[in-house]
């Protein structure tokens, strides 16, 4: 953020806060490209797992939940992190949550 | 757990009658879920039986007499189903002497006792990871042994039997072609895709429901294409489609062979005799990883990925029913009487 | 659509002619330009804000004030948060009252003449070791704790006092964790033995003195009624040369002497302490209430003491006020506080016969005893104690700015003034936050100069203290 502040962080707390601020703006435009809004990855490895929509369709250049593609992406770890893999270390994760919508309160993967 | 097996059995048999009679086609889907597969009616599209099974599953196939389907779950064990009780009487476990292996893509031979899989694998010896070579393996569906094995390349994750299972086609970056009519497999040759900028995500394989053509699409940087493979002769065809590309992950041919129903967030139409889009309709219920669609071409049904399978008329293109099923699921199979 | 906007809690204070923001829940502390002033003065008046209804100018003007988190998306529920227990933390520091015994008689004493209300007790050797240990094994994953030797008087108990400190360094040793000493004297026993022995125990001395002879000797008469003054200062210079750990002056005045204040600090740091620290009279007796007059005179007193700050900090010194050192620190770091103090919560006084408390306040007092050294500390009964103390306070403060660095206060004042003179909650408020608005201002004026520069690397190791 090149713009000029115009509210001063005095104390440290109030730096990290605003530190936090830039972060986030940075990573909203690394995710996304266009028009039309391309996704430049599906996922970052520290996001929970969203998918952007390029379409000009709705929610338009938005990223819609995860829980539509958990099943896939579970199982076989298609997504770096963020859900069980079935692979190797939660072969039966779709034992405790076979419907992601209904069953999410019952994870205990960790 | 529903359990309607004796109207099963008397639907069935009135059903062959009709059938013998070449008077109509009875339809019945199979939701592929996790721990579960459910029995959807093709006529009344009402979820009529749940088949209690263990483990999240992937790829499926019903053997030629119609009287299983088998299912692989959690990528390395074959499950049996059998059609008329509505459950498991089978299974057989792929990994074996210490290996992990994970099966991607099943086609069953016309022998009705094995199968042909692409198999990874690993173990671990003495604390490293020891990471096998992709195999196009044929497997003994009864124990899950392998018969015989042949290298494949990496990134190879279907498969398209062709010629009466005398050649099987390998799809991955490339698809290889390997010969399997001999006692030792061999590879025969390649069709490049890779080099031509193709992507390809053939996780769904409704070469059954389409009469025999093995059809996925596929990516170039421009446009969305489909990739054809007639089983019965093994010719390989691709069609680029015309305009932007949609975004699908499955898609399934019409039984009159003019359209193509392809889906992902949209359910997209596309004309075969133009190679263009008709229609590009948002999914009201969302994100679904697969699709089928009736045999008399009225009704196309896309499901997976959440837990509803959303029915569509193919002439207005609305939804007409929602479907809540039990379990997350990842394929929609049909099997036709 | 993007979610609705709230105000964050949040305080505006003007300092000279711009104007600070405080965050209260993040402890954060921002200087707003004259624009950022008037933006915030225009739409603070709404609860909540609809982006969707905003101009794109005034959305980016209020954008600066979402990525400070004045500003944020309307949640329906609160954060949860995280409720620590009283006797459910790993112990670090022990209060160790090794004398409840004084040879001085102080008027204002809260121990009663250092026996906190009981008869004149040493504490065995024996139990200062097991003391020792006790909080060694408690002391979870801590490499360093802290035992502050008390009473009444220490130094009238130098074997208790030996005793912790060899089994610091054998025990602690073996263990491998680093006990800290401190030790709180009236400064009247100080023999050059005993300095000698502190030195190389490297034991923080804090040394209780009142001001010059006139107010010192007033509050802490010996007992045959002979001030104490003389006697210190006759050992202070060798206290204070030798010593390889800072030697600070604990001062406490009563609210008639508050007007003294900087007269006190001038003479007390004259002295060569190398700190002074100043603690305003609990009230043990309804006479020590200070008036509202006094109160202001006190704080008349901090804010010039905060001005000398400022100026000794333009010229790269530090002036020696713990008050405004401490408070600058918390500041510095934006540390939120979710309580008042560290007392049940990893911090415990043992007195003499081997008894628990909360701090070294309420010794003495049955209905905050919490087990004793047989039987470990009794948390229930602390929770007990603390809880009936603390009861509904959180409610009360909900509505405060500056619950995040107050929290409630010292659990000793509270249990004073509400339970034993009957005052109703919240009469230390208006001066706590008069005090905190200080420190605030202080801290901004410092910020502004060059000062925090050569304050950045003392106030960050303070801040961890």
């Amino acid at each position: 953020m090149t713009r000029k502040k115009s509210i001063k962080a005095l104390n440290q707390k109030a730096r990290a806060i605003q530190k936090l601020a830039e972060g986030e703006t940075k990573s909203v435009e690394a995710l996304q490209q266009g028009p039309p809004a391309m996704p430049v990855g599906c996922t970052t490895i520290f996001d929970t797992g969203w998918e952007t929509n390029p379409r000009p369709s709705n929610p338009v250049g938005n990223c819609q939940a995860s829980v539509k593609d958990f099943p896939g992406c579970a199982g076989d770890c298609w997504w770096p992190a963020q859900v069980p893999d079935g692979l190797t270390n939660h072969e039966d994760f779709d034992k405790q949550c076979a419907n992601i919508a209904r069953d999410w309160r019952e994870i205990k993967y960790d | 757990m529903n359990d309607y097996k004796p109207h099963i059995r008397l639907l069935l048999a009135l059903v062959s009658l009709l059938l013998s009679a070449g008077v109509y086609a009875k339809d019945m889907f199979y939701y592929i879920g996790n721990e579960m597969i459910q029995v959807i009616d093709g006529d009344s599209d009402a979820i009529v039986a749940d088949i209690p099974v263990d483990g999240w599953l992937r790829d499926s196939e019903f053997s030629a007499d119609k009287k299983f389907l088998f299912a692989v779950a959690n990528r390395h064990i074959l499950t049996k189903v059998d059609l008329a009780a509505n459950r498991v009487v089978a299974t057989a476990d792929v990994n074996s002497d210490g290996w992990d292996r994970f099966i991607y893509g099943f086609d069953l031979a016309p022998d009705g006792k094995t199968a042909y899989v692409i198999l990874l694998s690993r173990k671990t010896r003495q604390g490293e990871a020891v990471v096998g070579t992709p195999q196009l393996a044929q497997i003994d569906i009864g124990d899950g042994h392998i018969i015989r094995s042949i290298d494949v390349p990496w990134s190879s994750v279907s498969i398209a039997t062709v010629k009466n299972a005398s050649e099987v086609l390998v799809i991955g970056k490339d698809i290889v072609k390997v010969d399997t009519s001999r006692p030792e497999m061999r590879t025969t040759g390649t069709y490049p895709m890779f080099s031509k900028h193709w992507n390809i995500l053939p996780l769904w394989d409704y070469t059954d429901e389409n009469g025999g053509v093995y059809m996925v699409n596929y990516y170039t940087p421009d446009v969305m294409g489909l990739l054809s493979i007639d089983t019965k002769t093994g010719k390989i065809s691709d069609m680029p489609l015309d305009g932007p590309p949609v975004f699908a992950y499955s898609v399934i041919r019409s039984p009159d062979k003019k359209k193509v129903y392809a889906v992902m967030d949209e359910l997209s139409v596309i004309d075969l005799a133009s190679h263009s889009y008709d229609a590009v309709i948002p999914l009201h219920t969302g994100t679904a990883y697969a699709v089928n669609i009736s045999s008399d071409g009225k009704k196309v049904y896309t499901t997976g990925g959440g837990s509803v399978t959303t029915i569509f008329d193919t002439r207005t293109l609305k939804p007409v029913k929602v479907l809540q099923m039990q379990t997350d699921g990842m394929d929609l199979r049909r099997l036709t009487y | 659509m993007n979610s609705r906007l709230a105000w964050a809690d949040h305080r505006v204070f003007e300092h000279g002619d711009e104007h600070l923001v405080f965050g209260v829940e993040d402890a954060s502390l921002f200087a707003l330009s004259d624009a950022a002033h008037r933006t915030l003065r225009q739409w603070r008046r709404q609860r909540t804000l609809d982006p969707d209804r905003l101009q794109p100018a005034d959305l980016e003007s209020l954008q600066e004030f979402c990525d400070a988190r004045i500003l944020r998306p309307l949640s329906p529920k609160a954060a949860p948060v995280c409720r620590a227990e009283p006797g459910r933390t790993a112990l670090a520091t022990l209060v160790l009252e090794v004398a409840q015994d004084c040879n001085l008689r102080c008027n204002y004493c809260y121990a009663g003449d250092g026996t906190y209300g009981g008869s004149p007790t040493l504490m065995d050797p024996a139990t200062s070791r097991r003391s020792l240990r006790y909080l060694l094994e408690h002391s979870g994953d801590h490499e360093h704790v802290t035992v502050i030797l008390f009473g009444g008087e220490p130094l009238l108990n130098l074997p208790a006092v030996q005793a912790a400190v060899d089994e610091a360094d054998s025990y602690g040793g073996s263990l491998g964790k680093k006990v800290h000493f401190s030790l709180t004297t009236n400064g009247t026993l100080l023999s050059p033995e005993i300095i000698r022995f502190l030195n190389d125990a490297r034991i923080s001395v804090a040394v209780s003195m009142d001001g010059p002879p006139a107010i010192h000797d007033s509050n802490r008469p010996h007992a045959d009624g002979r001030g104490s003054y003389a006697g210190i200062v006759a050992n202070l210079k060798a206290l204070l040369d030798g010593a390889p750990m800072p030697v600070a002056a604990r001062v406490t005045l009563t609210p008639a002497q508050w007007a003294s204040l900087v007269e006190v600090f001038d003479h007390l740091s004259g002295l060569g302490f190398h700190e002074v620290g100043v603690a305003p009279v609990s009230p043990v007796c309804a006479s020590l209430l200070p008036s509202r007059e006094q109160e202001d005179a006190l704080m008349r007193g901090f804010e010039t003491l905060a001005g000398r700050f400022l100026d000794e900090a333009a010229m790269g010194r530090i002036l020696p006020f713990s008050n405004i050192i401490d408070l600058l620190s918390r500041l510095h770091g934006g540390h939120a506080k979710g309580i008042a103090c560290g007392a049940g919560y990893g911090y415990m006084a043992i007195d003499a016969s081997g008894r628990f408390f909360p701090c070294h306040r309420f010794t003495g007092m049955t209905e905050f005893q919490a087990g004793d050294i047989g039987t470990g500390i009794d948390g229930a009964r602390l929770r007990a104690g603390l809880g009936e103390l603390n009861e509904g306070r959180e409610e009360s403060c909900s509505r405060c700015w500056a619950r995040t660095l107050c929290a409630g206060g010292c659990h000793y004042e509270n249990h004073l003034r509400e339970n034993q003179l009957g005052l109703p909650r919240g009469t230390s408020c208006r001066f706590i936050r008069n005090w905190l608005e200080l420190g605030i201002k202080t801290y901004a004026s410092l910020c502004s100069g060059d000062a925090i520069r050569v304050m950045n690397p003392f106030l960050n190791k303070r801040a961890q203290c």
